[in-house]
């Protein structure tokens, strides 16, 4: 049975592929070009970007917290 | 003239109280090249921006937006995604770097794949690439005292001032070394990307309320990406994304940034305080650029879109603060630039062949700093129209180090013989393709010559790393590499 660590390691490493894809995965931003509702009031690509983005930015604050809270960054 | 200039002249005095207070340390090379691997996460991030940023974000990826819209968005996808790597890679290469003295991205190669020759290979692309890209930078600066100047210094005028200012500075980069890049970078970051920062949000503000300008005033047709059917090709966006986030970590200037932390926490803790205000800056820099194109003023010149707005809305004191911010940006980038050239001079080109004292190591590598900065400060005064085409080919070259550098970090099978292979390969490819179809090759579907090349280039490598497996004995090598970072977690951090 994997460990909390280990779930968390495994996580991380999703997230972070995940991050990859949505960032570079060309049918994604396509779509979005093509959406021509707003979403939120905003145009569907700015709202694209800034997703992706946020998503990168959260989840190195996750794996930094993560590391941090185990014990594992000890300098 | 005298309001913006001299607002300058009270920044560049308060870096150099900075500088001038650091104490000078010769005992040893790494000292001078990595700055003794003595910085903590705050140092470190705002180190990472300052060279990350250079001062043309605000004009060429401002001026990118304003012209071009959405599009320009890719730099922030591929800015955060380099700081993700550079979580990744972390722990490897400043492990790597720490127990066998690494200083340069190019020692790292000779590491991994036991050759004294990649040494050279890796560090004669990186300094050349780097060339263009420094005259460009100190070019900027002329244009950015030709605007401050408000039309009394004519453009070569305006050039040579800003050599002149930028060559001053570099007397410190030459004596001090990677410690005063380091600390000079924290306090050009605090004003480039802090106070940068705020001025971006306060002209989005103004720009909103003042002007009336919003998302809603901008055609539609600012907010599309190339897709199927396009101009540039359905993978254009994916091409400029991929080689941004994989190239960044090219640049020997950057990749030393993972030499310089005092340990692998530090480097992490680094990103997690780089990553947020990356974010924020780079998001604020290209929703004001796509705002602020809209002023009529700006229409006609959205390079200068930085200066334009914020004269518009501050008058000489928000001007002469955008060209202090602008002025921060671009001497962290080339300062570090400057830095990482001469260490390599003298660590991989000469200190590869030579046996060299320390003393000898910092002379030479204090005489290839001062070489540059004289020759960047000279061609930077001449009138160069390639230049722009030749900083566009460094670029799609440098990133062919990517194969051999990441797959070498995280895949233990790679050799020396496809890592030579594959990014000399690569460079060639990526080089031939961009003279031939001017970066975007017909039929690639979008994708630039660079991300071809990339294709080549990895596939050669993962073949050679099939067809000629390691020997006995660099299989074991390689394997404790490896280990080092697997089972020594802690031990070797500070």
């Amino acid at each position: 049975m994997p460990t909390k660590k280990s779930m968390q390691v495994y996580v991380v490493r999703t997230w972070f592929l995940l991050n990859v894809f949505v960032a570079l995965y060309p049918p994604l931003y396509w779509a979005a070009s093509e959406h021509r509702e707003l979403i939120l009031g905003l145009p569907a690509t700015f709202v694209y970007f800034t997703a992706v983005s946020l998503s990168i930015t959260l989840s190195i604050l996750y794996a930094f917290w993560q590391e941090a809270a185990n014990g594992e960054l000890t300098s | 003239m005298i309001i913006t200039f001299g607002m300058m002249l009270v920044f560049f005095a308060g870096l150099i109280v900075i500088l001038q207070r650091i104490r000078l340390d010769d005992s040893s090379f790494s000292n001078y090249a990595v700055g003794d691997r003595s910085f903590g996460a705050r140092y470190q991030a705002m180190s990472f921006l300052n060279t990350w940023y250079p001062g043309a974000m605000f004009t060429a990826f401002g001026g990118m937006a304003a012209a071009s819209g959405i599009i320009s968005f890719y730099v922030l996808s591929y800015s955060l995604l380099t700081v993700m790597l550079m979580y990744m890679m972390a722990k490897p290469v400043w492990m790597w770097g720490k127990a066998f003295d690494l200083k340069t991205q190019p020692d790292l190669f000779s590491l991994r794949y036991n050759s004294r020759h990649i040494r050279t290979i890796a560090a004669v692309i990186g300094i050349i690439s780097g060339i263009p890209w420094l005259i460009l930078g100190m070019q900027a600066l002329g244009e950015m005292f030709r605007f401050l100047s408000l039309g009394t210094l004519t453009f070569s005028q305006a050039v040579i001032l800003g050599v002149v200012v930028i060559a001053i500075r570099q007397i410190w980069t030459v004596r001090i070394g990677m410690r005063g890049v380091v600390i000079s970078d924290f306090y050009q970051g605090m004003v480039a990307y802090l106070a940068g920062t705020a001025m971006l949000i306060g002209l989005i503000a103004w720009l909103i309320v003042a002007k009336g300008i919003s998302f809603s005033s901008l055609d539609a047709t600012r907010f599309t990406l190339p897709g199927l059917g396009s101009k540039e090709g359905p993978m254009f966006l994916f091409s400029l994304v991929l080689t941004g986030a994989l190239g960044g970590w090219c640049w020997p200037y950057i990749f030393v940034r993972l030499f310089t932390a005092n340990g692998v926490a530090s480097l992490k803790k680094s990103a997690s305080l780089a990553i947020p205000l990356s974010f924020i800056f780079c998001l604020a820099l290209l929703i004001f650029g796509m705002l602020a194109g809209m002023l009529p003023s700006a229409t006609s010149h959205p390079d200068a879109v930085w200066f334009i707005a914020s004269q518009e809305a501050g008058g000489l004191i928000l001007l002469g603060l955008a060209g202090t911010v602008l002025l921060a940006a671009s001497m962290g980038h080339i300062d570090g630039n400057i830095q990482a050239t001469g260490a390599q001079i003298a660590n991989d080109l000469l200190g590869n062949y030579f046996t060299l004292s320390t003393r000898q190591l910092i002379v030479i590598s204090k005489t290839g700093m001062l070489l540059l900065t004289l020759l960047a400060s000279w061609l930077s005064c001449m009138a160069l129209p390639a230049l722009f085409s030749l900083a566009v080919l460094a670029y799609q070259g440098i990133i062919q180090l990517a194969i051999p550098q990441f797959l070498g970090i995280f895949w233990k099978r790679g050799n020396k013989y496809g890592a030579m292979t594959s990014m000399s390969i690569g460079f060639a490819v990526a080089v031939t393709l961009e003279l031939m179809y001017q970066g975007n090759p017909p039929w690639a579907y979008g994708l630039t010559s660079g991300a071809v090349a990339l294709i080549v280039n990895v596939i050669v490598y993962v073949v050679l790393a099939y067809l000629i497996p390691q020997n006995a004995s660099e299989k074991a090598r390689v394997t404790a590499l490896f280990d080092l970072v697997e089972n020594k977690n802690t031990m070797l951090q500070t």
